[in-house]
């Protein structure tokens, strides 16, 4: 019996008051969209900053400590770790060009051009075309298309190289060979020396730890120009938006409250009629607080989709690109949502209460 | 009889009356937060990338095959602090000078051969020209050095890389033999890059030990620079005369570079482009973020705010049913809501104004360290966006006000 007329008085209260509890559950979304949409592109940032990041390079560098270096299944092995984001690997040596040592790096030549280095001419693309670090360019008056004889004890080899290469570091002076070129040059077929891996950012120590689980012997290297600046810059970025989400929440939650109150405070009366009729305290607030949670849930889901869609906004504009959401998002935005609610309406009906039914109805 | 209405209105909800000032208030302190951090944030955040290194390098100009191999052309030591006195020389944030040679090294019976360099920790060069001086050394191009001990400050002490440390069983306190001369090892050094290999020394002494006075063989430079755009990549050969002045005026990474390749004598100055390219596409990247952050933020709390307004003015129904009873006239209602919206919204955007001042000094604080800027033409931006955003929030309410018809509302129900 109490049942039936408690969904009567609900069904009544909610249907007949639409434009309130709308404009409460606007508040709500308002509020739960900032939070989602702010988790949200928080979350994002790491990763998507991540890839910027990664034409700054590798953020751990693994060298074989004996010498005899790596097999190439090793990548495969490293890249299924689940802090690491890319692994690849080079083959470092030096070779004689016009009776001088010169150094030579052979690595997957798309990398670099991942890896923002810069370019004059064109990137090679028949099996003897090779690029040489620009500082080689005036050394060894090369041009573009200039043939070089490379020879590695009494192993010589004709190349033409294709273009120049600009990093500002040590290649600037090596002559950059694909992983075959380089394997062609020396006996130790098929082996790595170094292997170049990015961990993910702010997992970095724990990649680190996971690969010497690994390769126990090898020398690990944690890059602390490329660690120590991507934190930095990262834990910046996340507290600005600490911050600013507060902000943005604190004017949100005013508006949240100051609906939720007005909306109990408008019906003073009807809690004064109840109490006269003899509705206990506790059946008078369950009825306003599920009222309330109606409130959260419809603002809730509202704020979940509309934070979503102005998180990927936000991505897309900044990144060009979507974000993952974490799947714990949806609950997130739910459970807040309804405290967001029942918090800002619980004080105002409690206050409601107080009032003795009688002057209520009078009209005071 | 306006202002009678108004004032009275006011003093009879003080406390309606005060949530839509804070919450107008809140609202534009936001605003104008955000808009001083959007200000500053392209300046911040390059300081902030500097820590990814020195982004330009200088060497010496490379004329033949043997400059690679044996180095036996060095820079001028007189001409690092003339980096200061570029056109960009305020960019300048940092140079370190270093002098390398190959040198063996050897700890009992074991040995090998490693690059010696000499550089400073820290050092305040004098400026040119003026009565001040310029912090410099390898703290300021590469902050993520950490050294496990103290920099060698004494002809006969030395500072070694964590993988020869190793090789060799070092610690802080040994000595060890370079070139057959004994140094004393004050510290440890940890990067994570070639220096791990290496063995540093203080420049002066490193220059009086092997007799070379005065030289250096390459100087890493810290600047601030602007993002390479299109004309960036322009060849500056084929500028014309124009474009080249506006290409050397502008803190492009290659134009600063250009600018210290004219200071140093003998010089190549080249861009270390892994880190400018990095730099500049960060940059734009968080700009944006920033930027569009700051625009929801906005929408959101203008929403929030307008809410609150239209909820509290809604609660007064009865009281416009009752002018409306009385023979108010429509302008009548309008300018009085209109009007309590306008100096709700003036003293909210003062305070809001005003709120900002403390919330933007934390964020800059709390974020990047150091304060923002404080504009005043942020006092006026603050009340007409305060005005806005009441006058919006009165819109609806009076709309609704205006249809209702006096009967219904004052018999009480809806």
């Amino acid at each position: 019996m109490r049942r039936k007329w408690f969904l009567f008085f609900f069904r009544r209260s909610v249907s007949q008051r639409k434009g309130r509890v709308a404009i409460a559950s606007a508040a709500v979304t308002l509020a739960v969209a900032v939070v989602t949409a702010m988790i949200g592109v928080t979350f994002g940032i790491r990763e998507k900053l991540g890839t910027e990041l990664k034409s700054y390079g590798a953020n751990i560098i693994v060298s074989s400590d004996k010498g005899e270096g790596f097999d190439p299944s090793l990548t495969d092995r490293i890249r299924s770790i689940a802090e690491v984001e890319d692994v690849t690997g080079q083959v470092l040596g030096t070779v004689i060009i016009n009776r001088q040592q010169l150094e030579v790096i052979g690595m997957d030549r798309g990398r670099a051009k991942e890896m923002g280095w810069r370019l004059t001419g064109r990137w090679p693309e028949k099996e003897n075309e090779v690029i040489a670090g620009i500082s080689l360019k005036a050394a060894l008056n090369l041009k573009e298309g200039t043939a070089v004889s490379v020879s590695k004890d009494d192993n010589t080899r004709e190349f033409i190289v294709s273009g120049f290469i600009e990093k500002g570091g040590t290649e600037d002076m090596a002559v950059i060979m694909s992983l075959k070129q380089a394997w062609s040059m020396y006996s130790g077929e098929g082996r790595l020396h170094t292997l170049l891996v990015r961990g993910r950012t702010g997992m970095i120590e724990q990649a680190a730890a996971k690969i010497r689980e690994l390769l126990p012997d090898a020398e690990i290297k944690t890059v602390r120009q490329v660690a120590m600046a991507e934190e930095a810059l990262l834990g910046k970025i996340q507290m600005l938006m600490l911050l600013v989400t507060i902000v943005v929440l604190t004017a949100t939650s005013i508006s949240v409250a100051s609906t939720m109150g007005a909306n109990v405070l408008e019906r003073r009366e009807e809690i004064g009629l109840m109490k006269a009729l003899g509705a206990s305290r506790s059946g008078i607030s369950i009825f306003y607080l599920a009222e309330s949670v109606l409130v959260g849930l419809s603002g809730g889901a509202a704020g979940l989709l509309v934070g979503a869609a102005a998180a990927q906004a936000v991505s897309k504009g900044a990144f060009n690109s979507y974000i993952g959401m974490p799947v714990y998002l949806p609950f997130i935005s739910m459970i807040m949502g309804i405290a967001v609610a029942l918090v800002s309406s619980w004080f105002p009906v409690q206050n409601a209460m107080k009032y003795d039914p009688a002057v209520i109805l009078r009209g005071e | 009889m306006l202002f009678n209405i108004i004032g009275r209105s006011f003093l009879n909800q003080k406390k309606a009356l005060a949530l839509m000032v804070i919450s107008i208030a809140v609202g534009t302190a936001l605003a104008a937060s955000l808009i001083t951090i959007s200000f500053e944030i392209d300046g911040k955040v390059s300081k902030e990338l500097r820590s990814f290194g020195a982004n330009i390098i200088v060497e010496p100009k490379i004329e033949g095959l043997a400059d690679i191999s044996g180095q036996k052309r060095y820079l001028r030591y007189e001409d690092i602090i003339k980096t200061k006195t570029i056109f960009w020389r305020h960019n300048i944030l940092g140079i370190a000078p270093f002098l390398e040679k190959k040198a063996s090294i050897k700890k009992g019976e074991k040995g090998s051969e490693v690059t010696l360099a000499g550089s400073w920790y820290e050092k305040s060069l004098p400026l040119p020209g003026e009565n001040k001086t310029f912090p410099s050394g390898i703290r300021t191009v590469s902050p993520w050095w950490y050294l496990d001990g103290t920099w060698p400050n004494t002809p006969d002490s030395a500072v070694v890389g964590r993988s020869v440390a190793t090789r060799l069983g070092l610690k802080t306190g040994d000595t060890v033999s370079i070139d057959n001369k004994e140094l004393k090892v004050t510290g440890i050094l940890e990067t994570g890059g070639p220096e791990d290999g290496q063995v540093f020394m203080d420049l002066e002494n490193m220059q009086k030990l092997y007799g070379l006075d005065g030289k250096v063989s390459r100087v890493l430079v810290s600047a601030l620079t602007t993002p390479m755009d299109e004309f960036a990549y322009k060849d500056p050969n084929t500028m014309s005369k124009a474009e080249y002045e506006k290409w050397y005026c502008t803190g492009y990474v290659t134009s600063i570079a250009k600018q210290v390749e004219e200071v140093f004598s003998g010089s190549r100055v080249r861009p270390v482009w892994q880190v400018a390219e990095t730099e500049g596409k960060v940059l734009g990247r968080l700009r944006m973020l920033i930027y569009l952050l700051c625009f929801a933020a906005l929408t959101a709390s203008a929403i929030g705010v307008s809410t609150t307004m239209i909820m509290t003015l809604l609660r007064r129904i009865e009281e416009i049913g009752l002018m409306k009873a009385l023979g108010a006239h429509r302008t009548k209602i309008i300018s009085i809501f209109l009007s309590e919206g306008m100096i709700i919204g003036l003293i909210g955007g003062i305070f809001g104004y005003l709120l900002s001042l403390a919330v933007s000094q934390y964020i800059g604080r709390a974020v990047f360290d150091t304060g923002l800027e404080q504009r005043a033409i942020l006092l006026p931006i603050s009340i007409f966006n305060a005005l806005v955003i009441a006058v919006a929030g009165t819109v609806l309410p009076i709309r609704r006000a205006l249809r209702i018809m006096p009967s219904v509302v004052l018999k009480g129900a809806e």
